[in-house]
C-alpha cells in the first residue's frame, strides 16, 4: 500500500472513461454539465464534435476521476468512433421521454447505440438514462419497453433522470461508477 | 497645298560638262510627284531661270516624256518614266544599291521592301526608296519607316538607314511569307546565324557549356533574342548570353539538377539581381516575343521551356489531341466536360515520357493555364474559313470557361484565405450593395455585373481591371471591384483597395457607405472586430438616413455574437436593433430579405428557433425565388434537429430549384442517415447515381454509404477504383483514408492521407486530413506526430474559409485529441 506524505494510506486512483451516447438534444452534455457542476441551462446548445468533461470524487476509498467523452448525437464523425470509444470503461446511453418524434426516435436507436458500443469497447458496464422526466407525467410512464430492452441487451440497469431538476442523478451515475469498480 | 518632294543635293548640284543635268531634275520632280507647277521648278531648291526651264520643258514635251495637263501643270508619261530609270542608271546611284526582287515588291508592303534594302545594303537613303524603282511614295514612306524605327527594326544616322539586330531577325521572318527559294532563304539566315554562332563558340567554351542539348536549345533560342533589345540597359553582351543560359539550363530536361540563381550567379560572375531581373522581364514581362512556359516543382525551384521548342511543341499536339478526342466522344454520348479527366490523360502521356514522373504535380498545377492559353490562342488567331478552323474553333470553344474556374489564380485563396486566421462571413450578404451601385454603372460595366451574377468572379475581375486601365475615376467600379476581391476571399487585397477609397471619401461621396459596408464586412473577416464596429458607429453618424449605414452596424454586431470576437459586447447587443433601423429604411425587397436572413442567423445563435425560423420564411415570402435563403432554412432545422421538417422542405427545394438536385438529395440522404434510416438514403444516392453514372464524387458518397452500412468491401473497392481511375485526385486518397479509419486500418490510413497531402496540398479538405492524420497517428501510438499534425490541422482550420459550424467541429475535434494525449 502507499502511503501519502501525512502518514496516511495513499487513496487508489482510478482513471475511468465514460462515452456518453444518444441522439441529439436528448440532454446528454445537460446531464453531465448538472452531475459535474449542479447547473442546468433551459436553452439548448448544440454540442460540437464532441466534449470532454472530468470529474472527480472519492467513492468506497478509491480517488475517482471520471472523464466523460460527451458525442454529438448527430454523428457526423462516422469514422471517428473507434478513436472516440477507444478505452472506454463504461457507457451511457441516453433517450428522452419526450411524447414527441424526436423522442420516440430517440428510444428506437437505442439499439443503434447500443451496438456501436459493443463493437468498439467489448463487453463494458451499460446504463441507460431515460431523460427529461420533468416533462412527462411520470405516474403515466409505460416503464416495460425500456425494461424489455435493459434484459435484453444485459444493460446494467435504467434509470429515470432530469437534467432540469437533477432527479435520479446521483443514483445513476454513483452506481454505474459503483458498477465499474465491482 | 500637297507638299512637294524634291531631289536628293547630289541630283540638283551634280553638273554633266558643267551644267546641271536639268533632264534628270525635271523628271525626278515628276516622277517623285503626282503633278508639277511650273512655280516649283522656279524656286529654291532648283531655282531654275525662266529660260532654261522653257527650253527643258519644251524639249520633254515634244519628246513625249512630259504632259502639260493644264496651264502651267505637267505630269510625267510612261515614256518618260523609262527615260528617268536610263538617266538614274548612268548616274550610278541606283546601280551600287541592291533592289529586292520581283516576288517582294510584287505586293505593296513596304515595310518589307525597305527592310530587305536595309538588310542587303549597308545604309538607304530616304532618297532610295522614293526613286525607282522602289518609288514609295512620300507619305507611306515616312509612315512605313517611322513604324520600323519605333519598332527599332531599323536605325537613322546622319539621315540614313541601317538595320538593327532585331531588324535581321524580323528580315528572316518577313522572307518566310515570299515564295524564294529554298537554298536563298537559306543563304540569308546563315549570314545572320554565321554572326551569332561565331559568339556563341566563344561563349562556350569561355564557359565550358559541354551538354549538346543545352547547347543546342542555347543557340536555338539566341538567334530568336535581339540583344540590341536590351543593349541600352545591359551594356555587356556576355551578361546576355549568361542570362540566356540560365533559362536553358534549367529546362525541365535537365530535372533533378537544377542551378539556383544565387549558384549561377556565383559560378558564372554575374549580378545575382541582375540576373533575376531579365530573367523576370524575359519570362514574366514578355520583352521578347518567344514566350516561357514555367514549371514549379517546389516555391524554390522553377523550370522554363519556350514556346515551339521540343518540348512545348510536343506537348502541344498530346495536349489538342486529347481535347480533340473528348471534344469530340463528349458530344457523341452528350455528357460535360470533365477537366480532370482532360487533365489526367494528358498527365498520363506526358508524365515519365516527355516530363520526369517527379514533375507530375507541378505539371497538375501548370496544365489548367496552359489548355487555357491555347484555347486563347484558337480564339485569337483562327479565322474560320476553311471547315479544319471552324472544327478547331469548336473543339477550343469551351475550354477557357472549362479550365477558368481551376485556374490558379483563381484557386489561390479559395480555401485559405490571405491571413493565418479567416473568418467566413456569408458572401450573400453582399448583395445588399448591388441596389446602390447598379444604377451607376455603365452598360458597358453591367455586363460585369452579369458576370458576378453568374458567380464568374475571375472574369468580372479581369473586365473591371480592364475598364479601370481607362477608367481610373471611376469610383463606383473600384468598389465593384473590392466586392468582387471579397467574394473571391481576397479580403487583405479588397482592404487595401478600400482603405484608399476611404481617404477619399467625404460626406458628399455618392457610394461612401458601400465603401464602408464593404471595409467592415473585410475586417470582420479577419477578426478585426473593433475596425469594424469603429466603421459601423461612423457611416451611422455620417449617414444615419441611409438603410445600409445601420445594416453595416448590424452585420458587424451578429457575427460578433456568432463568433465572440469581443464576449461582453456580444453579451450586450448582437445587432438586431440595428438590424430593424435597416430594415425599417430598406425599400429593396431583396435587402429585406437577406436582412430578415442576417437576423434569423443572430437568432440562431441565440438558439431562439420559433423566431430564427419565423424570419427566415418571411424572407422567403419577400424573394421566393432566392436559394440562399432555402438553404438558410436548412441549416437551422438541421441545427434543431427538426429532421421530418427538413425533409419536407428539400423536396419543396427539389421542385423549385431542379439545378441543383444533386446537392439537394445529397443532403437529403444524410438526414436520412441522421433519421438511422440508411436504407433510405442509400436509395437516394443510388438514385442520383443511375442517373449520373460518370458522377466521381456521388461514387465518392456512395462508397462513405456502403461504410455506414457497415459494408467494408463494398465501400473500400469502390473509393479504390476511384482512385484508380484518377490517381492524382487527393480528395479521393482523403476519402479513402477516412474509410480505413473506420475500420481501424491506421496504416494504411496515414498513408493514403499522407498522399493526399502530396497531391492536393491546397484542397479545401486539407485542414481535415491534417486532423485526421493527427488521430491516426495518436491511435498507433506516435504521440509526438499526432500533436504535431493536430496542430498543424488546427493551423489550417483557422486559415480556410468554410462553414463556421464545421470550422468549430474541427477545431474541437483536434482540441479533445490533444487534451487526450495530454491527460495520458
Amino acid at each position: 500500500m502507499n502511503f501519502s506524505l501525512e502518514g496516511e494510506p495513499e487513496k487508489k486512483k482510478i482513471k475511468i472513461k465514460v462515452t456518453v451516447i444518444g441522439d441529439g438534444s436528448v440532454g446528454k452534455t445537460s446531464l453531465i454539465q448538472k452531475f459535474t457542476q449542479g447547473t442546468f441551462k433551459d436553452d439548448y446548445i448544440k454540442t460540437i464534435g464532441a466534449q470532454l468533461t472530468n470529474y472527480k470524487a472519492e467513492i468506497d476509498g478509491y480517488r475517482i476521476e471520471l472523464i466523460f467523452w460527451d458525442i454529438a448525437g448527430q454523428d457526423d464523425f462516422h469514422f471517428l468512433r473507434p478513436s472516440f470509444y477507444r478505452a472506454s470503461r463504461a457507457a451511457i446511453i441516453v433517450y428522452s421521454l419526450e411524447e414527441n418524434d424526436l423522442g420516440r426516435r430517440s428510444f428506437e436507436h437505442i439499439t443503434k447505440w447500443y451496438q456501436d458500443v459493443k463493437q468498439f469497447c467489448g463487453e463494458i458496464p451499460v446504463v441507460v438514462f431515460a431523460n427529461k422526466v420533468d416533462l412527462i407525467e411520470e405516474q403515466s410512464l409505460d416503464k416495460t419497453k425500456i425494461q424489455n430492452l435493459v434484459k435484453e441487451h444485459n444493460f446494467l440497469g435504467y434509470y429515470i433522470t432530469s437534467a432540469k431538476t437533477g432527479q435520479g442523478l446521483d443514483e445513476a451515475f454513483n452506481d454505474l461508477i459503483k458498477g465499474r469498480l465491482r | 497645298m500637297a507638299v512637294i518632294n524634291y531631289p536628293p543635293e547630289e541630283i540638283y548640284k551634280s553638273f554633266k560638262f558643267r551644267k546641271r543635268d536639268s533632264e534628270h531634275i525635271i523628271l525626278w520632280m515628276l516622277t517623285n510627284n503626282d503633278h508639277c507647277q511650273w512655280s516649283d521648278f522656279r524656286q529654291a531648291p532648283l531655282s531654275f531661270t525662266e529660260s532654261t526651264l522653257s527650253k527643258y520643258i519644251n524639249l520633254l514635251i515634244s519628246k513625249n516624256f512630259i504632259v502639260r495637263f493644264v496651264r502651267g501643270k505637267y505630269k510625267i508619261t510612261k515614256e518618260g518614266l523609262k527615260r528617268f530609270h536610263e538617266i538614274s542608271s548612268t548616274h550610278g546611284e541606283i546601280k551600287r544599291l541592291n533592289y529586292p526582287p520581283v516576288v517582294i515588291t510584287r505586293k505593296r508592303n513596304y515595310e518589307d521592301w525597305i527592310l530587305w534594302m536595309v538588310y542587303n545594303n549597308t545604309i538607304c537613303k530616304w532618297s532610295n526608296f522614293l526613286e525607282p524603282p522602289l518609288a514609295i511614295n512620300q507619305s507611306s514612306l515616312s509612315k512605313k519607316i517611322n513604324f520600323l524605327l519605333v519598332k527599332e527594326l531599323v536605325v537613322r544616322e546622319n539621315k540614313e538607314y541601317s538595320i538593327t539586330n532585331a531588324g535581321k531577325i524580323e528580315y528572316s521572318k518577313m522572307l518566310k511569307k515570299y515564295d524564294l527559294d529554298r537554298q536563298s532563304i537559306l543563304n540569308e539566315e546563315s549570314k545572320r546565324i554565321d554572326e551569332i554562332t561565331r559568339k556563341t563558340i566563344k561563349f562556350f567554351a569561355d564557359y565550358k557549356v559541354d551538354d549538346e542539348n543545352v547547347q543546342f536549345r542555347y543557340l536555338e533560342t539566341i538567334l530568336g533574342l535581339d540583344y540590341g533589345r536590351v543593349k541600352s540597359m545591359l551594356t555587356n553582351e556576355t551578361d546576355f548570353e549568361k542570362i540566356i543560359l540560365y533559362l536553358m539550363l534549367n529546362h525541365p530536361d535537365q530535372f533533378p539538377n537544377y542551378i539556383s540563381l544565387k549558384e549561377f550567379a556565383n559560378k558564372y560572375g554575374i549580378k545575382q539581381s541582375k540576373l533575376e531581373y531579365y530573367v523576370d522581364e524575359i519570362v514574366d514581362n514578355h520583352i521578347y516575343p518567344i514566350r516561357f512556359f514555367t514549371l514549379s516543382p517546389s516555391p524554390e525551384i522553377i523550370y522554363y521551356f519556350q514556346e515551339y521548342g521540343k518540348v512545348e511543341s510536343m506537348l502541344r499536339t498530346i495536349t489538342e489531341n486529347h481535347i480533340t478526342k473528348f471534344t469530340y466522344l463528349n458530344r457523341l454520348f452528350s455528357r460535360d466536360f470533365d477537366k480532370f479527366t482532360i487533365e489526367k490523360a494528358v498527365l498520363e502521356d506526358i508524365c515519365g515520357y516527355l516530363f520526369n514522373d517527379a514533375l507530375r504535380d507541378s505539371l497538375r498545377n501548370f496544365l489548367p493555364s496552359y489548355i487555357k492559353y491555347l484555347a486563347y490562342k484558337i480564339e485569337a488567331k483562327v479565322e474560320l474559313k476553311e471547315t479544319y478552323d471552324k472544327l478547331d474553333a469548336i473543339i477550343w470553344q469551351n475550354m477557357i470557361d472549362v479550365f477558368q474556374s481551376r485556374s490558379p489564380e483563381d484557386l489561390e485563396y479559395q480555401f485559405m484565405g490571405q491571413n493565418e486566421v479567416n473568418y467566413q462571413v456569408d458572401t450573400v450578404l453582399l448583395e445588399l450593395l448591388k441596389p446602390y451601385y447598379i444604377e451607376h454603372l455603365e452598360a458597358l460595366n453591367k455586363e460585369c455585373q452579369s458576370l458576378i451574377d453568374n458567380k464568374e468572379y475571375y472574369k468580372a475581375l479581369e473586365s473591371i481591371e480592364n475598364t479601370l486601365e481607362s477608367e481610373e475615376e471611376d469610383r463606383v467600379l473600384v468598389i465593384v471591384k473590392a466586392m468582387v476581391l471579397c467574394y473571391m476571399n481576397r479580403y487583405k487585397d479588397a482592404l487595401i483597395l478600400l482603405n484608399e477609397e476611404l481617404k477619399l471619401s467625404d460626406s458628399r461621396y455618392r457610394i461612401e457607405v458601400l465603401c464602408y459596408f464593404l471595409t467592415a464586412f473585410s475586417s470582420l473577416t479577419i477578426g478585426d472586430f473593433n475596425r469594424a464596429l469603429e466603421l459601423g458607429n461612423e457611416i451611422i453618424w455620417k449617414s444615419p438616413e441611409h438603410a445600409l449605414s445601420h445594416a453595416t452596424r448590424g452585420l458587424v454586431l451578429a457575427y460578433n455574437y456568432i463568433y465572440k470576437f469581443d464576449s461582453e459586447k456580444a453579451k450586450e447587443d448582437y445587432g438586431l436593433n440595428d438590424l430593424d433601423k435597416a430594415l425599417m429604411m430598406e425599400s429593396f425587397k431583396p435587402n429585406m430579405a437577406l436582412l430578415f436572413m442576417l437576423k434569423s442567423r443572430a437568432l440562431l445563435e441565440s438558439n431562439n428557433f420559433e423566431e430564427s425560423i419565423q424570419l427566415t420564411d418571411r424572407a422567403i415570402s419577400l424573394v421566393p425565388t432566392k436559394v440562399d435563403l432555402y438553404l438558410s432554412k436548412t441549416t437551422i432545422l438541421m441545427y434543431f434537429n427538426e429532421y421530418p421538417d427538413l425533409l419536407e422542405l428539400l423536396d419543396d427545394m427539389l421542385e423549385k430549384f431542379p439545378n441543383i438536385e444533386k446537392d439537394l438529395k445529397m443532403k437529403k440522404a444524410s438526414v436520412y442517415k441522421l433519421l438511422g434510416d440508411l436504407d433510405a438514403g442509400f436509395k437516394v444516392v443510388d438514385e442520383l447515381l443511375e442517373k449520373n453514372p460518370g458522377d466521381k464524387e456521388l461514387r465518392s458518397f456512395k462508397a462513405y454509404w456502403y461504410q455506414y452500412m457497415n459494408k467494408k468491401e463494398e465501400a473500400l473497392r469502390l473509393i479504390e477504383e476511384l482512385i484508380e481511375l484518377e490517381r492524382d485526385n487527393g480528395e479521393f486518397y482523403d476519402s479513402y483514408g477516412e474509410i480505413l479509419m473506420n475500420y481501424e486500418e491506421y496504416e494504411k490510413a496515414v498513408k493514403a492521407f499522407q498522399k493526399a497531402i502530396e497531391l492536393s496540398s491546397d484542397g479545401w479538405f486539407i485542414y481535415q486530413t491534417y486532423i485526421k492524420l493527427g488521430i491516426c497517428f495518436k491511435d498507433l501510438g506516435n504521440n509526438e506526430l499526432a500533436v504535431e499534425y493536430l496542430n498543424k490541422g488546427k493551423d489550417y482550420t483557422n486559415r480556410c474559409f468554410c462553414d463556421f459550424e464545421l470550422k468549430k467541429k474541427w477545431l474541437i475535434i483536434a482540441d479533445i485529441f490533444l487534451t487526450d494525449i495530454e491527460s495520458a
